[in-house]
């Protein structure tokens, strides 16, 4: 069996991990997964530095990647951004990670073995995180059955309940209504409109149908009756050809 | 059954499992970046702290997940 160590890798570790390193590494070595052990908040990723080491504004990097962390909070923006703004998979915690002196070997396995899953047993992350979250309960039930201690079991309960793997399969919710919306019409493509074609779409409709309902009215009013005429077919191609731009959009945006 | 001291259940709790624990002293509570002794969660959450709220809210998500999870 291939050991971690034999994977073709590139380390940045103390001095080494900070935002211009990494963002170079990235672009020099074109990762398919990077793996992030240091501390996180709800929209970044702290380098060793005390800055910030990927955020809003350089989360595109992770674009076509998978990404596997137990940085604290990230997954619940940092991580949801990544995922809108194309990463393949965001495994991440949702909460504060957390664990016990007492027991670290345990939180230490569990924290890496979503990563061990699916690079050495090639689970899916779907099926990785499933069987991680069985992991953490197998954990609570032996140290309930033992007389652990009791910290160790809130903990891991905490950090069951807040690991989240965003794929397609399990994507991140969204607070914006226009997001959600886009998510029901359209899938995970939704995901990653921007506000302003959502805004564009939206105007486009509403101004479309008001020009028809304009176009109608004066028709109507001119012969006092229903009469065919080129505008109709006019009308009819321009919704198909709007219908057809923003099927080709959301497409691309999949494809991302 | 237990006699509630300090009016909040919880923290009555938690005092008692200090008292039980302090032969352990390499006993830390990590949350994030920070570690805490049995002494400083007791601290936190009888002070309601940003910490102890934290520390409060997690015990009672794994309780309520325990009882009726």
């Amino acid at each position: 069996m291939k050991a971690l160590a034999d994977y073709q890798h590139s380390d940045l570790v103390d001095a080494a991990a900070v935002r211009s390193t990494f963002e170079a590494a990235v672009k020099a070595s074109d990762p398919t997964l990077l793996v992030f052990y240091d501390h996180g908040s709800e929209d970044a990723w702290w380098g060793s530095d005390g800055k910030k080491l990927m955020d809003y504004s350089n989360v595109g990097l992770v674009s076509g990647r998978e990404v596997y962390t137990m940085a604290c909070l990230c997954a619940r923006k940092l991580g949801a951004e990544a995922y809108r703004k194309g990463c393949r998979a965001f495994w991440g915690y949702t909460e504060p990670f957390s664990f016990t002196t007492d027991q670290e070997a345990v939180f230490g396995k569990l924290a890496n073995k979503g990563l061990l899953l699916n690079i050495k047993k090639g689970k899916s992350w779907a099926e990785a995180v499933e069987s991680v979250k069985a992991a953490f309960t197998d954990e609570v039930d032996r140290l309930q059955k033992e007389g652990g201690n009791g910290w160790a079991v809130v903990a891991l309960i905490n950090d069951r309940d807040s690991l989240v793997c965003w794929t397609s399969e399990s994507q991140p919710p969204s607070d914006c209504p226009f997001r959600r919306a886009g998510i029901n019409l359209f899938g995970r493509p939704g995901q990653r409109m921007t506000k302003g074609s959502a805004v564009a779409m939206i105007l486009i409709f509403t101004l479309y149908f008001t020009a028809l309902y304009g176009y109608i009215d004066l028709m109507y009013s001119q012969y006092n009756k229903m009469v065919l005429d080129m505008g109709y077919a006019a009308f009819l191609g321009l919704f198909l050809a709007e219908v057809l731009m923003i099927h080709e959009y959301m497409k691309s945006l999949d494809r991302k | 059954m237990a006699r509630i001291q300090s009016g909040d259940p919880l923290i009555d709790s938690v005092s008692k499992w200090v008292e039980r624990n302090r032969h352990n002293p390499n006993f830390k509570f990590v949350l994030g970046n920070r570690a805490y002794t049995a002494d400083e969660l007791l601290d936190n959450i009888k002070k309601n702290t940003p910490e102890g709220q934290e520390i409060r809210k997690m015990i009672l998500y794994a309780a309520t997940d325990m009882l009726l999870g």
